[in-house]
């Protein structure tokens, strides 16, 4: 009998990852044994198969493969790829700088001409022939406003030929339609629509353009009705504090899937427009607890993340520290990656620079920090290469800074987050002081307590997922 | 279990086939430390964000 892929299933082959294949929607390729990579190759439409191999059994009880029909062939997407280049899933791809709004913090505002280049069709297709070439299979679209490329949807329908996918759409949702969000869903597609929204009554402030609240309302009102999953990222300061509580629920109410809070950090146009907003790290944590906390009590469903703080999960009540969590797992390897994050998404300027993030990629533009360009190829960033190092850097080398080398918390922060250390301190391997605070100031039992009170006061139960022992002890005594 | 044909392999990638530098342990350490930033749970569906954590899904913890 003869075997073929499912039609969900694609093999490929990295360097050090020569055996793998991708499940269309999960990001992750998944590890294959070189035997069962081989046997794999040979689920074609055409060899002949025994069915009562015992993988053969195995992988049609996975899914992975199923009897072929007469004539039936694999796609150009499901054949084996054998990409000469180290894994990469994915790519968060800013394919423009151009936006509609003009908003206060963001380097790629309308009035920043500098920021304003963008993709051409021809360029974009040359960066999926290079994706494709690479292996990489998910691309989160952002911008500037991705949606006012011109060709946006063509970049999308072009995604959706090659087999690969779009997890992550980071949009204003100004130019969200019912008729575009169909066509997304129609061609395979099922994204986290990310929509920006900074707080009611301070929306239109901060985008600098008058009734974007009401449209950025009705965006995400439309992403709910149509089905799609819907996503809401709040930029908190001292200015949109008043309204902070009643955003979040307001927008959990809407039935949204997933709400971040994230602090507007210090980036040199939001000091020139607003200076003196940013909330020092002790109030961001302040405020983070409560929100987190007075959320948790409603019982709405929406999981709430105060970014580099903690997440909230409202389907097992459980909560988590990222200063506690930065390791991820427990064997602590010092060879890991700094940031998972940044090893597993490429991110790319609106220029084609690279960056480990696109938190950094401002930080890297204004201070002309060149670690390559995709224009000049994916494929060699993605052997050995300044961006490869730098997305490689080990847990172990940051923790030979001065500060985190004595601190014995490090096994759970790993040096916290590059991006903030690099914002704050100008050093790319020095200890992220927003973890170092966590630390030292006793965040981890005042938001313990604070969970544990919430839980009295609503008769529920809230559950530590990243508990360290030491504390555990320690608030019992 | 098929045992490897390196032949056939070497065949179906058109001699690409990466033998040298890499061993187990390589690859399930480039697949566990590139996750995404935020991602869906494939065993029980639950969206979570892992914002430079782990990937671990917290519903676990129930």
């Amino acid at each position: 009998m003869k075997y073929i892929l499912n039609e969900n299933i694609a093999l490929r082959s990295w360097r050090l990852v020569p055996f793998a294949y991708y499940i269309k929607g999960v990001r992750r390729a998944q590890k294959l044994s070189a035997g069962d990579f081989l046997l794999l190759l040979s689920c074609d439409g055409k060899t002949e198969q025994d069915p009562e191999q015992d993988c053969i059994r195995r992988f049609s009880e996975l899914g992975l493969i199923r009897p072929a029909k007469s004539g039936e062939t694999l796609s150009d997407w499901q054949k084996a790829r054998f990409c000469d280049n180290r894994y990469m899933p994915g790519v968060n791809w800013s394919i423009t700088g151009k936006c509609n709004y003009n908003c206060k913090h963001c380097f790629m505002a309308r009035d920043n001409e500098k920021m304003m280049k963008e993709f051409s069709w021809e360029e974009m297709l040359a960066a999926l022939d290079e994706f494709d070439k690479c292996g990489i299979q998910t691309i989160e679209l952002t911008g500037g406003e991705p949606m006012l490329h011109p060709h946006f949807m063509d970049l999308v329908r072009e995604i959706s030929r090659r087999g690969m996918d779009i997890d992550v759409i980071l949009t204003n949702g100004a130019f969200l339609t019912p008729e575009i969000l169909r066509e997304i869903k129609a061609l395979g597609f099922n994204p986290l629509f990310k929509i920006s929204f900074d707080g009611l009554t301070h929306h239109d402030w901060m985008r600098g353009v008058e009734g974007a609240e009401q449209k950025t309302l009705e965006a995400i009102d439309m992403c709910v009705a149509e089905g799609a999953r819907t996503g809401v990222q709040i930029c908190i300061h001292k200015y949109n504090l008043d309204t902070l509580f009643d955003t979040v629920k307001l927008i959990a109410e809407k039935g949204v899937k997933w709400i971040r809070v994230i602090r507007t950090s210090e980036s040199p146009r939001w000091a020139e427009n607003a200076p003196d907003a940013s909330l020092g790290i002790e109030e961001y944590y302040d405020v983070s607890i409560d929100i987190l906390t007075r959320y948790a009590k409603t019982g709405l469903k929406a999981e709430l993340i105060l970014w580099q703080f903690a997440d909230y999960y409202p389907s097992c009540s459980g909560y988590r520290f990222v200063p506690v969590d930065c390791s991820g797992d427990r064997e602590r390897d010092m060879r890991r990656p700094t940031c998972v994050g940044a090893r597993g998404s490429m991110a790319i300027s609106s220029e084609g620079q690279v960056s480990p993030c696109n938190q950094m990629s401002g930080y890297f533009s204004k201070n002309g920090f060149d670690i390559g360009n995709i224009k000049n190829g994916v494929q060699p960033l993605l052997q050995e290469s300044r961006y490869m190092d730098t997305i490689t850097l080990s847990c172990g080398k940051v923790g030979e800074n001065k500060l985190c080398s004595v601190c014995k918390y490090f096994g759970y922060c790993l040096g916290g987050c590059r991006a903030i250390a690099l914002a704050f301190t100008n050093d790319f391997l020095a200890a992220d002081p927003s973890k170092c605070v966590f630390y030292s100031k006793g965040y981890y039992q005042k938001a313990r307590k604070a969970f544990d009170k919430a839980g009295e006061e609503c008769g529920r139960k809230f559950v530590c997922v990243t508990p360290i022992e030491e504390f555990e002890k320690e608030m019992l005594l | 279990m098929t045992e490897i044909n390196e032949k056939e392999l070497e065949k179906a990638s058109g001699g690409t086939v990466y033998k040298v530098g890499w061993n187990d342990i390589c690859a399930n350490f480039e697949l566990r430390y590139s996750s995404d930033v935020s991602q869906t749970c494939s065993n029980c569906k639950h969206f979570h964000a892992i914002g430079g954590g782990s990937g671990r899904c917290a519903n676990k913890a129930e």
